[in-house]
């Protein structure tokens, strides 16, 4: 009964985020834009080799910043439907129905996670076929992008769950998206001390998404450096899905 | 000048609004790197807040619409004009106060100087008045919170990356640099050029005067839609 449950509300989450044109307007067309327009302004700039092997090693830089940026901002979806579903609006209709609110918000989850990942390859399509950007080993890409959505949906349930205001969680996530991305290196070059270069390899989960795409294919030196990533993420995503699991409990059921 | 005093005590109060306005900038400021003459980003990222801070300013404008506040603040003897004249100052006044205490504090830091010092204020208050126009223009297409808002993040990436934030405009191919120009983001980057370029006095006043252009534009549209 449950399993049933769950697919009949997983299907239809899936089908109320296909609707929303706007979402893919954000989290694909805009970071392809971006991606274009940098990759050709920095390549008119630059005296340095820009071909490697056949693929452009600027937008090579640029693409992976801007796919995990907007990957780590994915669970945006998830905060709406979260707070249309079970706080504002439909919350009492909803909790009427036979389905318990931890199946509506697995499927939810679940869905989300399904349609971003599906974006986030769309970016990595998009960019390598567009912008001959190289993206490393695919399995490992899409395996990291996989993790970083998983973290992206629990980060933005821990945010609503603490802040209780969609607007100003959607405000923290993007920001919280962006100071990694800050952090990773993308925006402006950093001071070049031990702190700095840390947090650049290893420092965020979005520098440590960055170093395993990076580590996977010859842009990295070695393979236990992408392990050790790879594992630090699914680390991180199993420490934020035990918060959510107890801060669940005490303030959604 | 009621409506301005409790317009002004209504911003302070939202919690959003006071990170925007005094926590983020204080973040940005003590970051020495972004403030070095040649590589000059903070200026511009400041200008990004300004923008920011505007548009969640505006916000409550757009709320009163939605809500129908509007139409019964319309019941009482008060004009559009003076509605939207006395919000709009309340915002301009904490944005203009928060540049002022800004550029104090990055003076002490990194010694701009007096002339750099006024010159930044003018232009950033210039473009925090284009930023409450364009706001005010932008809300009063829409209808739902959610459109607006959605809509507003694509166009600000775009604004960000043809108006010099991410890469300077002197970069810019000069296609991409005619489409930034449709935006009050590029004329402040331009600007700001004279911080590089002492020799960019013409610029500056030119830069400025489009700006002020631009505010009157979207403040002629932006007020001209009915407001309820």
């Amino acid at each position: 009964m449950t399993r049933n449950l769950f697919w009949v509300s997983f299907f239809h989450y899936l089908r109320r985020l296909s609707r929303g044109y706007l979402g893919i307007l954000i989290f694909v067309a805009l970071p392809l834009v971006i991606v274009w327009v940098l990759s050709f302004v920095y390549s008119q700039n630059t005296e340095e080799q820009i071909y490697v092997f056949g693929y452009n090693m600027i937008s090579t830089n640029i693409s992976i910043g801007m796919m995990l940026i907007f990957q780590l901002s994915g669970g945006i979806y998830l905060l709406n439907y979260l707070n249309h579903d079970l706080i504002k609006p439909m919350k009492w209709r909803l909790k009427a129905s036979p389905c318990a609110t931890y199946t509506l918000v697995f499927s939810g989850t679940a869905a989300c996670l399904v349609f971003t990942v599906l974006q986030g390859i769309l970016i990595v399509v998009g960019t390598s076929l567009l912008q001959d950007a190289y993206w490393g080993n695919v399995w490992i890409v899409i395996f990291v992008i996989v993790l970083v959505s998983i973290i992206s949906q629990f980060l933005n349930i821990t945010l609503f769950l603490y802040i209780r205001n969609v607007n100003t969680a959607e405000y923290i996530s993007w920001f919280l998206s962006w100071a990694m991305a800050v952090l990773g290196g993308l925006i402006f070059t950093l001071p070049d001390n031990a702190f700095f270069s840390f947090m650049k390899q290893y420092g965020t989960p979005f520098s440590l998404a960055q170093s395993a795409i990076r580590e996977s294919g010859f842009l990295g030196t070695s393979s236990t450096n992408m392990l050790v990533c790879i594992a630090a993420l699914l680390g991180i995503a199993g420490i934020l899905a035990v918060l959510v699991i107890k801060l669940g409990r005490r303030k959604l059921i | 000048m009621t409506i301005f005093l409790f317009a002004f005590i209504r911003s302070l109060r939202r919690k959003s609004t006071l990170v925007a306005m005094f926590v983020l900038p204080l973040a940005i400021v003590f970051i020495r790197t972004l403030w070095t003459l040649e590589n000059g980003r903070g200026f511009l990222f400041y200008g990004m807040i300004i923008m920011f801070a505007a548009f969640s300013l505006v916000r409550s404008i757009m709320i009163d619409r939605m809500t129908g506040t509007v139409v019964r603040i319309f019941a009482a003897p008060v004009a559009t004009f003076q509605y939207l004249f006395q919000n709009l100052l309340a915002f301009w006044l904490i944005i203009g106060v928060q540049t002022i205490v800004f550029v104090v504090i990055g003076s002490a830091l990194y010694g701009w100087g007096i002339e750099m010092a006024v010159r930044l204020i003018l232009s950033y208050n210039i473009f925090a008045v284009a930023s409450l126009a364009f706001s005010l223009a932008w809300n009063s297409m829409f209808r739902s919170k959610v459109m607006s808002d959605a809509i507003f993040s694509i166009i600000i990436s775009l604004m960000a990356l043809l108006g010099g934030i991410f890469i300077p405009i002197s970069m810019l191919p000069d296609f991409l640099r005619k489409i930034g120009m449709l935006f009050p983001t590029y004329w402040l980057s331009n600007s700001l050029l004279f911080i590089q370029d002492k020799e960019w006095n013409g610029q500056y006043w030119l830069s400025i005067l489009i700006m002020f252009l631009f505010s009157a534009a979207f403040l002629l549209y932006g007020s001209k839609r009915r407001l309820e």
